[in-house]
């Protein structure tokens, strides 16, 4: 796991030309987005002092001024933000696909390359994203029901800490879950990038794995979201202590959030590429395949349906 | 003993025997004086009691009847006046504590030996609903007449509903109030008594109670006045003796949970009743406190009573939190509540507030809300801003910030055009109206008003109504003439425009016109006259400002040049419009109507003020938070 974990790593930092192009892209949205809020802040400011007032100071009378008589077209800027959050999705169902690709070839693939190699795993990542949306939805709703139901009966009784017993234990179950979930959707990804199987079949060959505690990988999984928390901490920290008055501090508040936000689509890319290193040495330590490289029928019957042979892809 | 000491001796004495036999004088009329004997059962949820009331009639005119408030019958059923009025809610409620109505019976009257328990009957004067019976009558046989007292004996049954709103219970957490027959008050030979609405609050006559309190022995007790007894009833129970004086209402809750704090703030004992998880939470309510009780007694006058317990509502009780009663406030807060997030603070300063106008002044909160909910929310805005900063004294969290004047505002845009402010509050549109008009749109009022007369001489305005009508039932025209007195200046414009109007106020800068004044060209031209010439340019500057809404309030308009200058001129607003022109050596640079944000009622401060070039920097500022916290939320998004 900790070969895998570094090894990911490694990759991941080699892969830095496509990471830095996905953060592109997210900015490209973020700046289409705050484009359209600025048309919106300067049509409803209307030229009032409160265009100079902002920069040094986030009046709450502003901020109350604009809810109360800019709600509607507020509201049309947030439905805005939902379609731009839905496209974002889509592309990054392709991104999925050139990561996957990236670290298949261990971060050696040309950017181009790798984006036409993610558009071809496009329509069954895609495929994919609906079963992983779905069993997450099925988490979320049966974690929140029991919780819902649980606080609900215990409210009339007198002690104050059940309730927070019930929800905060409710938040860990779908934390896991949901962290659960995201490894073996991954898995699922490279399962399906390398066999060219079927969203559910790899899907639930992932799932087997993941479950069957296949090479450690959601231990694995963990150790990287725990390293994402490290990052975010990180980057709390220094935010906590920049002043956000001047130009300077101002400025630098965006430019730490972006090189935070940089270190995110890193961390992604170091997700795959440390799963892929982990099924790579479950079973072929030695020959890795690219993409287009024949499978044999009787491995890929394997991948997709047993669970005593975690991996034999490629 | 030398014959001088002797003689000093018997001069003491008899100088020192009046002072000491005579007993202070009452605060107050004392109208309504009850003796009560209560007894709780927490299994079945009830309390039995036995009530002798005797009534002095200080009108000029007899009473042939008495009316009383039954309060506790709002939660009867889901059809009374009360309940009707948020169906949604009471579904949502009753659907979840199935059969947990609660309500009072009255199980016998006396005068002296006469059953008159028949002669009881419930009334409807405000609505005529069938279902409602939170107002009854007994009509006597003789009139009582003025200066005349009558006693009663009443024997009756509360049955406490699953907390809905104020009282009720979330065992074991009891909040005890609206709970005994409780006259309502005569006044000009008629009787003000009014149901119970959802809208509205309470009004009684001010007079002494002694409660007899018999509750299980390990439950913890908070209450209306002080404790004069206790005693261990050896069944498992215990009874406490308290009396109270110059109060209108006694109201008490009852939980083993609580946990004491006891505290001492000037010269009151303070008694904290806290949940066991939020006992880290009493220093908040302790600091809110303490910023109250100080600000009130420097700035209207000593708080009348020896104690004051606040109590900390138990699970599933917040139904019954952020409540007043005479010398009991009932709060709230979690023991997670965030530092930022002012809320125990700020119920400390509401309530404690409320101890004033509502407790000593007590006027009749049915038909003038605003005259104890809005004056006591100015005040409150005033000290949270004093006492915990005047940016952010609501809230000050991840870079949020509320101060008094945006949480009025929120309060006030949200509902500002349906009533006026001295309609009753039970004619009012709906809840949300009501707490605009009576809570926020009052305190902006008062914030106005304080900008236009000057803090100290609203202060002394407040305090004069303040030391006149505590204890006397003071109504809206009492405090307009006082107002007027104090501040030595009549005020019926202002007060029509903002108490008995639904006008809006709203001046927006509509026009800031700068031109460079081209030189002047013509068959007569002196040279000096002409605009600009050789190096100096001049500017024609034109700003207009509008009144948008009704009210119309004098106001200052500032005009900023370039070279950081600003010229002021007054309007009195009484046009829809108001034009500027001047010429200048300095471009303008900016127009602002209500340059020092004086007028608190103004409901949009966005068009107060035009930019001959707007910034962008702020946009900037804003925008790009913005599009940062939606790029991390994509990320989220993608992360899995």
């Amino acid at each position: 796991m900790s070969r895998a974990f570094l090894q990911g790593l490694r990759v991941a930092l080699h892969s830095w030309p496509l990471a830095l192009t996905l953060w592109l892209v997210s900015l490209l949205f973020a700046a289409a987005f705050a484009s359209a809020s600025a048309c919106w802040l300067a049509q409803v400011l209307d030229g009032s002092m409160a265009t100079r007032r902002l920069y040094r100071d986030l009046d709450p009378n502003v901020l109350v001024d604009l809810y109360h008589h800019h709600g509607a077209s507020f509201r049309l800027l947030l439905v805005s933000a939902g379609l731009l959050a839905a496209l974002y999705v889509i592309v990054w169902v392709w991104f999925h696909g050139a990561i996957v690709a990236t670290v298949r070839a261990n971060g050696k693939l040309k950017l181009r390359d790798s984006l036409r190699d993610g558009l071809d795993l496009a329509p069954i990542f895609g495929r994919l994203l609906v079963v992983a949306a779905s069993a997450l939805t099925m988490l979320s709703g049966a974690v929140g029901a029991a919780a819902w139901w649980l606080v609900r009966r215990s409210s009339a009784g007198p002690s104050e800490m059940t309730r927070y017993y019930i929800i905060g234990i409710a938040l860990l179950i779908w934390l896991m879950g949901a962290a659960l979930l995201t490894a073996v959707h991954d898995h699922a990804r490279l399962r399906a990038a390398a066999a060219g199987s079927r969203a559910l079949a790899a899907y639930w060959s992932a799932m087997r794995f993941v479950c069957a505690g296949g090479e450690l990988a959601f231990p694995l999984a963990l150790l990287l979201h725990a390293a994402g928390v490290v990052i975010w901490l990180v980057y709390q920290t220094a935010s906590a202590n920049i002043s956000v008055t001047g130009r300077l501090g101002i400025g630098g508040s965006l430019l730490w959030g972006e090189v935070f936000l940089f270190a995110r689509v890193g961390l992604r890319v170091w997700f795959f590429a440390a799963q892929h290193e982990l099924q790579a040495n479950a079973v072929l330590p030695a020959s890795f395949k690219t993409r287009g490289t024949e499978v044999p029928s009787s491995l890929d019957a394997f991948a997709l349906g047993s669970p005593q042979l975690p991996l034999p892809l490629e | 003993m030398c014959p001088v000491a002797l003689a000093a001796c018997l001069v003491v004495f008899f100088f020192a025997l009046p002072l000491s036999a005579a007993d202070p004088p009452p605060l107050s009329e004392r109208v309504a004086d009850y003796h009560i004997d209560a007894r709780l059962d927490p299994n079945s949820r009830t309390v039995t009691g036995h009530e002798v009331l005797r009534w002095r009639n200080t009108g000029r005119q007899p009473a042939t009847e008495l009316r009383f408030h039954l309060y506790l019958n709002a939660f009867d059923n889901n059809r009374t006046t009360l309940m009707a009025a948020l169906p949604e809610a009471v579904e949502r409620w009753a659907e979840r504590f199935p059969g947990e109505w609660g309500g009072i019976d009255i199980t016998s009257v006396r005068i002296g030996e006469q059953d008159v328990s028949k002669r009881f009957e419930f009334i409807r004067p405000d609505d005529g609903n069938p279902d409602d019976r939170t107002v009854a009558r007994l009509s006597m046989d003789a009139p009582v007449r003025p200066r005349e007292s009558i006693e009663l004996e009443i024997d009756f049954n509360v049955r406490l509903p699953r907390l809905f709103m104020r009282a009720g219970h979330a065992a074991p957490f009891f909040v005890v109030a609206q709970w005994f027959p409780k006259l309502g008050v005569f006044q000009n030979g008629e009787w003000n008594c009014h149901q119970y609405h959802a809208t509205t609050e309470f009004f009684a006559d001010f007079g002494v109670y002694e409660v007899s309190l018999t509750v299980p022995v390990d439950y913890v007790l908070g209450h209306t006045g002080t404790v004069t007894s206790e005693r261990d009833n050896g069944d498992g129970t215990k009874t406490v003796e308290v009396r109270a004086e110059d109060v209108h209402d006694f109201a008490w809750v009852a939980d083993p949970r609580f946990q004491v704090v006891d505290d001492r703030i000037d010269d009151v004992r303070v008694r904290l009743l806290m949940q066991p998880n939020h006992v880290s939470q009493a220093a908040r309510y302790l600091s809110g406190l303490r910023a109250a009780m100080e600000r009130y007694g420097d700035w209207f006058g000593p708080y009348a009573y020896p104690t004051l317990t606040v109590v900390d509502p138990g699970p599933g009780g917040a139904a019954g939190g952020g409540m007043e009663y005479p010398m009991l406030m009932t709060a709230g807060t979690t023991w997670w509540m965030p530092r930022g997030l002012r809320v125990p603070e700020m119920l400390a300063v509401h309530e404690f507030g409320h101890q004033y106008w509502y407790g000593m002044v007590a006027n009749n909160e049915f038909e003038e809300a605003w005259l104890d909910e809005g004056i006591n929310s100015y005040v409150e805005g005033r000290i949270m801003d004093e006492a915990y900063g005047p940016e952010a004294s609501y809230l000050d969290l991840f870079g949020l910030r509320l101060n008094h004047l945006a949480e009025a505002r929120l309060g006030y845009l949200g509902a500002a055009t349906h009533d006026p402010i001295a309609r009753p509050a039970h004619a009012v549109l709906d809840r949300e109206s009501y707490q605009s008009v009576a809570y926020s749109k009052t305190a902006l009022v008062l914030e106005t008003l304080d900008n236009y007369l000057g803090n100290d001489r609203l202060r002394a305005a407040l305090r004069a109504y303040f030391q006149k009508w505590r204890f006397r039932h003071p109504t809206g025209n009492d405090w307009r003439t006082v107002v007027e007195e104090t501040a030595g200046e009549p005020l019926g414009w202002f007060f029509e425009q903002t108490l008995d109007g639904t006008g809006v106020l709203d001046y927006a800068v509509a026009r800031l016109d700068v031109r460079e004044l081209p030189p002047l060209a013509g068959r007569r031209v002196v040279p000096e006259a002409s605009g600009s010439r050789g190096g100096e340019k001049r500017y024609k500057v034109e700003v207009v400002v509008e009144r948008r809404g009704e009210v119309r309030m004098p106001v200052d308009i500032a005009v900023g040049f370039d070279d950081g200058s600003e010229t002021r001129q007054s309007w009195d607003g009484r046009d829809r419009w108001y034009r500027i022109e001047m010429t200048s050596r300095q471009r303008a640079e900016y127009a602002i109507v209500d340059p020092d944000g004086r007028l608190a009622l103004d409901a949009n401060r966005l068009n107060n003020s035009r930019m001959r070039s707007p910034g962008t920097r702020g946009i900037v500022r804003l925008a790009g938070r913005w599009g940062l916290w939606v790029q991390s939320a994509l990320h989220l998004v993608t992360g899995f």
